[in-house]
């Protein structure tokens, strides 16, 4: 990106514009703009559509908000209502609220809050999530934490240590035994998961391979193929344990 | 075609590597998306690879990791362009290219200060072709021209050059990789290249000269 835009977008209240190159772009109140965005730092509170493409710097995406286009930036922020219409391909990317990502997703690190659904397939080195999510692909990451706070699906997921556990402590489970009453289930289900390091509570899968498998309380998977060592709580349920 | 596939567990059995391992070259790019091929099998769907090519990638990079960051190996196995200039005749310096393959390039290109990566590797093809003595300086005209004419067409993809000859007559075509193709008998492929495969070997020989490491973050403003 070269720095050779010299001017700002700013939109208060409502308004629209054309798409560009832009040093900032802020829009507050409500806002849409045609076209696609090169900017070193974007930022959009409130209402607003961006039909188009934004590559930036910086971004923060607060309040009920769709790019129909792609998402390239170096680090972004997202809470709220928002839709991204193509890839997102953030470096350091934190997501709260309920986002839906209709491409794929590369990043860095990804911080998850709230409800995800990402059609494609997630990458990212790290990937913290407290909260549920739904991914239609391939999760790949090389850390996966992941603490249950609601019905979480991924068609696989694989990586260097998958750790997935339920919210625990007095309060959280109060409310996770009523939760269950209503049958609100805060579980994982994957088709197969693979890691050097499986560690899994409240998951269930076909297919867990790994070095190391940990299954805790809560656990259905039908088959287990495991290098090193298989521990099992006893609450958790196995068709088939293999040593490969 | 199965005698040609590898299921995921017997790779990681004879490779030795670990789940963690292979997602992370996934992630990088060092194993392309292509290459996990989805069958199922009586376990349900399984994941194999074409167990030439994906046995000898996971040797290449078990080898190269030692020396080169991941990022950088990730570089050398993109079929997209490394960022090199170099001037024509530093290639012939470093025994990238012979002095006949140069000429012939020359020829067709007019003179040039320096050349791109695509150029290069359109020379490379041409002098791995003569190198190998599979056609004549002649013929290495005919393929400069279809590679000069056609390979942007392909660009930033694989393809495969099929050079062919039949009662001395020769001729060249360029193939969307991968792809069968079946030709009247009595022709005969004296050459087959793959282009991803020249620019694998290339960027090696490349990357003592100026090779910058593309990150994909790179194109990124740095955050102030």
């Amino acid at each position: 990106m070269e720095q050779s835009a010299t001017h700002d977008l700013k939109i208060f209240g409502v308004g629209r514009a054309s798409g560009g190159e832009f040093n900032d772009v802020l829009i507050t109140g409500q806002g849409d703009v045609e076209g696609d965005i090169v900017c070193t730092k974007f930022s959009l509170n409130g209402e607003g559509t961006v039909n188009g493409s934004v590559k930036t710097g910086e971004g923060s995406i607060l309040g009920t908000s769709t790019i129909t286009g792609a998402l390239d930036a170096d680090r972004c922020k997202i809470v709220g209502t928002v839709r991204i219409g193509g890839n997102a391909t953030v470096r350091n990317f934190s997501i709260g609220g309920t986002v839906t990502i209709q491409g794929g997703v590369k990043c860095e690190t990804l911080t998850l809050r709230g409800t995800t659904t990402i059609h494609g397939d997630c990458n990212a080195e790290k990937l913290e999530c407290k909260g549920s999510f739904t991914i239609d692909g391939l999760v790949n990451a090389g850390k996966l934490d992941l603490t249950l706070y609601g019905a979480t699906k991924a068609k696989e997921i694989g990586g260097e240590t998958v750790r997935v556990r339920k919210q625990s402590g007095p309060i959280a489970d109060m409310v996770n035994a009523l939760l269950q009453r209503l049958d609100f289930h805060q579980q994982l289900v994957a088709d197969t998961i693979e890691g050097d390091e499986v560690v899994l509570e409240f998951t269930k899968a076909r297919i867990v391979r790994g070095n190391y498998v940990r299954l805790g309380q809560g656990c259905e998977i039908d088959l287990v193929e495991y290098r090193g060592t298989l521990d099992q709580a006893p609450g958790a349920v196995v068709k088939e344990a293999k040593k490969v | 075609m199965d005698g040609d596939l590898i299921s995921k567990r017997e790779l990681l059995e004879l490779t030795g590597i670990s789940y963690g391992q292979l997602y992370r070259w996934k992630r990088k790019n060092l194993i392309p998306e292509e290459w996990f091929v989805r069958k199922s099998s009586f376990t349900g769907q399984e994941t194999f690879f074409p167990r030439e090519k994906m046995l000898a990638r996971i040797d290449r990079i078990k080898h190269m990791k030692e020396d080169l960051s991941l990022d950088d190996m990730a570089n050398m196995f993109s079929p997209s362009p490394a960022e090199v200039r170099v001037a024509p005749q530093t290639l012939v310096e470093q025994n990238i290219l012979s002095g006949t393959a140069l000429d012939i390039f020359l020829k067709d290109e007019g003179t040039v200060e320096t050349l791109g990566f695509e150029k290069i590797l359109s020379a490379y093809i041409l002098h791995k072709a003569l190198q190998s003595g599979d056609i004549n300086l002649e013929e290495g005209h005919i393929l400069m021209h279809t590679l000069k004419d056609h390979a942007t067409r392909f660009r930033g993809k694989d393809f495969t050059l099929l050079f062919l000859r039949k009662q001395g007559i020769a001729s060249c075509c360029l193939l969307s990789a991968p792809a069968d193709i079946v030709f009247e008998d009595g022709t005969k492929i004296v050459s087959r290249l793959t282009a991803s495969g020249c620019a694998e070997e290339l960027k090696i020989q490349l990357s003592p000269l100026n090779t910058r490491s593309t990150n994909p973050w790179n194109n990124q403003q740095p955050m102030t």
